[in-house]
């Protein structure tokens, strides 16, 4: 449980890149990353968080959306059945905050998943799979940049496995 | 940048096996159940984006068919369907059985025909062989 004495504490966290944010304890504690490493370290509020694998310019992005979300419920242990539930749908702030650079995009996808910020993760990798969704094979590594790295053999077979499936 | 080496490769590579086998789940989430309100019309293509995705290079074919549970559960809805799409429907229906390994296939499959209930009947009988299949619903209306 948080008290009210945390809630105006603050937070410093170090870049990889060795660039210092001092951001509210409400803000931070959005990565159960960092809540738990502030739970490790007590009370020594001039300790700062060292997060090796994000970037600063990274991080303040994902900062941008801890601020906005600082409020937001604490995220409920998922359930098979809130799986059954999940749709597409992003809300309105986090479809106009995620439209960024693919380079930014999976950058965050990857802070999310190292910072264990679920909701956040949750809007990234709901983002790529609207990108994907409805798009041919072609369509899919064009859009990403994969190479289609199937040999010919490979190829040929795959296409006569899916032979049922050409005509749609 | 971040996590992401300086590379020229496709920086959708980068994402570990478990966010991109999320992604592929969040990708045909619509096939996968029921909505409350009953689903309507044909969402046959709904269901083959994961046959897709697996034609798009080796890690994306690698990660969906290690995973059986994403080929478990698929709900399918037919509007007057051609015999064509019935077909193809079965041959989708038999590549989740074999792909979903041993774990129990949940396959809902609703077919609203104005014509001849027999043309469904090579769907229905796709699945006929696994235990605890739960074959379609037919609507003839």
């Amino acid at each position: 449980m948080s008290t009210t004495e945390d809630k105006t504490r603050k937070v410093k966290l170090v870049t990889s890149d060795n660039e210092e944010f001092e951001v509210d304890w409400e803000v931070a504690t959005r990565s159960v990353l960092i809540k738990h490493m502030l739970e490790d370290i007590g009370e020594s509020e001039e300790q700062a968080i060292p997060l090796p694998n994000v970037t600063a310019n990274v991080l303040k992005k994902v900062l941008e959306w801890c601020e906005h979300h600082r409020k937001d419920p604490e995220p409920a242990p998922e359930s098979s059945d809130d799986n059954r539930k999940r749709t597409l749908e992003i809300g309105d702030w986090d479809a106009k905050f995620i439209q960024v650079d693919q380079e930014m995009l999976f950058e965050i996808i990857l802070a999310a998943n190292y910072l264990d910020i679920k909701a956040l993760l949750d809007v990234g990798c709901k983002t790529v799979a609207n990108m994907i969704k409805g798009k041919q094979p072609e369509e899919i590594r064009k859009m990403f940049n994969i190479v289609n790295d199937f040999t010919p053999e490979e190829e040929a077979q795959i296409k006569k496995e899916n032979e049922w499936a050409e005509d749609r | 940048m971040g996590l992401l080496p300086p590379s020229a490769m496709s920086a959708v590579q980068f994402l570990p096996v478990e966010i991109l086998r999320t992604i592929f789940l969040l990708v045909m989430q619509n096939s996968r159940y029921c909505n409350p309100v009953f689903k309507t019309g044909d969402t046959f293509l709904d269901c083959v984006v994961l046959i897709d995705l697996t034609r798009v290079c080796r890690r994306w074919r690698e990660i969906a068919l290690a995973d059986p549970t994403l080929w478990m559960t698929l709900h399918v809805s037919l509007r007057d369907p051609p015999i064509l799409r019935l077909l193809q429907v079965a041959d989708f229906v038999s590549a989740c059985l074999e792909r979903s390994e041993n774990l129990p296939l949940t396959c809902y499959i609703s077919i609203s025909i104005t014509g001849l209930l027999e043309t469904a009947i090579p769907l229905l009988e796709s699945g006929r062989d696994r235990t605890g299949m739960n074959s379609g619903e037919c609507i003839q209306n």
